[in-house]
């Protein structure tokens, strides 16, 4: 099967060709050709991303095709080191804050769970060590607090501190 | 030195602990803050995180410390109801080996467990303030043993032979957690 090619359509109308190898880390892809076994010509239209985001999911399955599967939710299992980028990722993910949020979303709709990831850590780390003002700076969010309700939440917040 | 004095003390150092206790307990269900939908999504309209579903907001606030997501949760309501949520405490005292063990242990048995069906951050918050409780007493004793040290040491000075072979052992013990007899004084033990 190496080598072929199928045919994805992004919302604004240009048609990508892709191998399946890579187009099937995608799992809502790999559903989609084999629960619908669609033929090679038909093209599959992916109404939620857009030209520019999904040359980057492309140049991101691409360089990861060959990695080894990921493990299944590691929810149960300690906290692995959450820093951890590649540095190919890292120069992957130098990208404006929204092309950034823009790959989560395609990463989620696509479920191309390493892509996730990788953009879920990103934004995690641009949140790490940031007070509650630098956060609502860097992603430009409103703070909807009355000042008792900011209070209350600060002692609060003491508990879950280590004494 | 004199005795009725010594316990007069020891009683107003237990009253002051039980008082520190009550005003130092923790933060019970107040931190259940619950806003409508329109009420807590304008502060997110010009952000990108807008558009992000709220599994992936768990998902990226599951990878943030413990400190970080106090911060996290001060940003704007939307981000503190999605702090709060189980998902992510759960995880918090998973990593915590000794309180893992300790839900583990409550996990083989779901009578109890629907007893104690609280929140994860409710479980998290009561470990750390157990925690801190057992510091705190730990400290106290650790004072209290020292003085005395000094004043063994104060008096070994002056008359040595009495004192060391007889310590004051009504002075070393004082009730903790409902044990309130040292277990050497006890005829049975």
């Amino acid at each position: 099967m190496a080598g072929h090619k199928i045919k994805l359509q992004s919302n604004d109308g240009d048609i990508f060709d892709v191998e399946v190898e890579i187009a099937k880390l995608s799992i809502t892809i790999k559903t989609m050709l084999e629960d619908l076994s669609m033929n090679e010509e038909e093209i599959i239209p992916l109404p939620n991303i857009n030209s520019a985001i999904f040359k980057k999911v492309i140049q991101w399955t691409t360089h990861h095709k060959d990695d080894p599967p990921l493990p299944p939710e590691d929810d149960e299992n300690r906290e692995k080191n959450t820093n951890d980028i590649s540095s190919w990722d890292q120069e992957f993910l130098k990208v404006d804050q929204g092309t950034l949020f823009e790959l989560i979303l395609a990463a989620n709709y696509l479920d191309i769970k390493g892509l996730l990831d990788v953009t879920c850590t990103s934004v995690a780390n641009m949140i790490k060590g940031k007070t509650s003002e630098e956060i609502r700076q860097t992603f430009n969010i409103k703070n909807d607090f009355t000042p008792q309700e900011e209070e209350q939440i600060k002692k609060e917040n003491e508990w879950c501190e280590n004494k | 030195m004199n005795k009725n004095s010594n316990n007069e003390e020891n009683e107003l150092e237990a009253i002051d602990f039980i008082e520190n206790k009550i005003q130092d307990s923790p933060a019970k269900t107040t931190w259940k803050h619950v806003w409508t939908f329109d009420k807590s999504q304008n502060a997110l309209l010009n952000s990108p995180f807008v558009d992000i579903p709220t599994e992936i907001m768990l998902k990226i606030f599951g990878l943030l410390s413990i400190h970080d997501l106090g911060n996290v949760s001060l940003v704007c309501r939307s981000f503190k109801m999605i702090v709060d949520q189980d998902a992510i405490w759960k995880k918090k005292c998973n990593i915590n080996s000794h309180l893992f063990l300790y839900l583990n242990s409550f996990e083989n048995k779901i009578v109890l467990k629907k007893l104690y069906s609280k929140s994860y951050k409710q479980i998290y918050i009561d470990w750390i303030y157990g925690k801190y409780l057992r510091n705190k007493e730990l400290e106290r004793l650790l004072k209290k043993y020292r003085s005395m040290n000094i004043s063994c040491a104060c008096r070994m000075k002056y008359s040595p032979s009495r004192d060391f072979v007889q310590p004051i052992i009504d002075e070393s013990f004082c009730p903790i957690f409902g044990f309130d007899q040292h277990p050497n004084s006890s005829a049975d033990m």
